[in-house]
């Protein structure tokens, strides 16, 4: 049953992309000239910590954003990440961070977030904010999300489901597909240099 | 009126399960992470002679409905499938990013090495009691 939600994803969806696509310069995934992709952000990590876009400054960066509650897509991304970080040369494991964003707030705590992300592996840090700390990176990444009712009075969230890649001084490098498979998205980053 | 019996017995005394039933293989599971209260079980199914997948329960969570991951130009959705065709003799999977029984309020964390059980209804068949391996949060497909 489509949803009206799901067709004003669906097309909202597609805006993103077609942003990306310019910004990025897709397919080759070449480094973009003009990054309009990031930003600043102030956000909170498991242990209550400030986290900015300069925590990670030397690091490679994996942002996905996505939500605890998420049965399917986020689980079955973030767990092809840490098989694809399992074919790194551990040099560059230590270089790289991923950085899970929420966009449900309201139910991922610092805490929540935090404990969830680390069980993908050491490199996976679960971050949250209020509503309006998240605003602005949701933005800033051209982030789609959206509440969508279930049955039962519970709700789901959907959302864009991509991987963004910022390079060590922070700039936006490229996006991978989460329908990737982990050797792929492991190829991926070599060939982009992290 | 014996002429019409005739056809009308059959059709009577047919049991309500006679059609060979439903198959269910490689059920799995992946663990859930710290706080995560919602889970999804992966399988295959197969009826030989056609049926409809009507009804998911399972004793592990407060709430087991079917879901399809919907993945287009980026955005993640799910979608509610309130039921499940099963056209005769076609094996129908269930896997990541796609189709997928949703397991809401999960009374305990899926845990590696476990079981998480869910009951099937069908229109036709017989309910099917299924057993799904927990594999490891890393994990991508059924236990081989």
């Amino acid at each position: 049953m489509a949803t009206r939600q799901g067709i004003v994803a669906i097309v909202a969806g597609a805006i993103v992309l077609a942003g990306l696509a310019l910004a990025a310069g897709l397919p080759h995934l070449t480094h973009a000239a003009a990054p309009a992709i990031g930003g600043p952000f102030t956000l909170v990590d498991g242990d209550g910590n400030t986290v900015t876009e300069k925590t990670f400054a030397g690091k490679w960066r994996l942002m996905y954003f996505g939500y605890t509650h998420c049965p399917d897509a986020c689980p079955t991304t973030l767990s092809d990440i840490g098989a694809a970080l399992d074919k790194l040369p551990a040099a560059a494991r230590q270089k790289l961070v991923v950085l899970f964003v929420t966009v449900d707030p309201q139910r991922d705590t610092p805490k929540v977030i935090g404990d969830y992300a680390k069980a993908f592996g050491p490199e996976f840090i679960g971050l949250t904010g209020t509503p309006a700390a998240l605003a602005p990176v949701e933005q800033g990444f051209r982030v789609y999300a959206q509440r969508h009712e279930l049955k039962g009075g519970d709700y789901a969230m959907d959302h864009s489901s991509i991987i963004y890649v910022m390079g060590p001084d922070g700039n936006f490098i490229g996006v991978l597909d989460d329908t990737m498979k982990p050797a792929d998205i492991a190829g991926r980053l070599e060939q982009l240099g992290a | 009126m014996r002429k019409l019996a005739k056809y009308l017995l059959p059709l009577v005394t047919l049991p309500a399960f006679a059609q060979t039933p439903v198959s269910v293989h490689d059920a799995w599971a992946r663990a859930t992470a710290p706080g995560q209260t919602t889970g999804a079980v992966y399988m295959s199914l197969t009826s030989p002679a056609g049926d409809t997948l009507t009804g998911i329960s399972s004793p592990d969570a407060g709430a087991a409905m079917l879901h399809k991951t919907t993945q287009m130009n980026g955005m993640s959705g799910m979608t509610d499938m309130d039921t499940l065709p099963l056209p005769a003799g076609t094996k129908i999977t269930l896997a990541p990013q796609g189709m997928h029984v949703m397991l809401m309020d999960l009374k305990h964390p899926l845990v590696a090495g476990q079981n998480v059980e869910v009951d099937l209804t069908f229109a036709k068949s017989p309910g099917i009691h299924v057993k799904a391996p927990v594999q490891p949060i890393s994990a991508a497909a059924p236990p081989a």
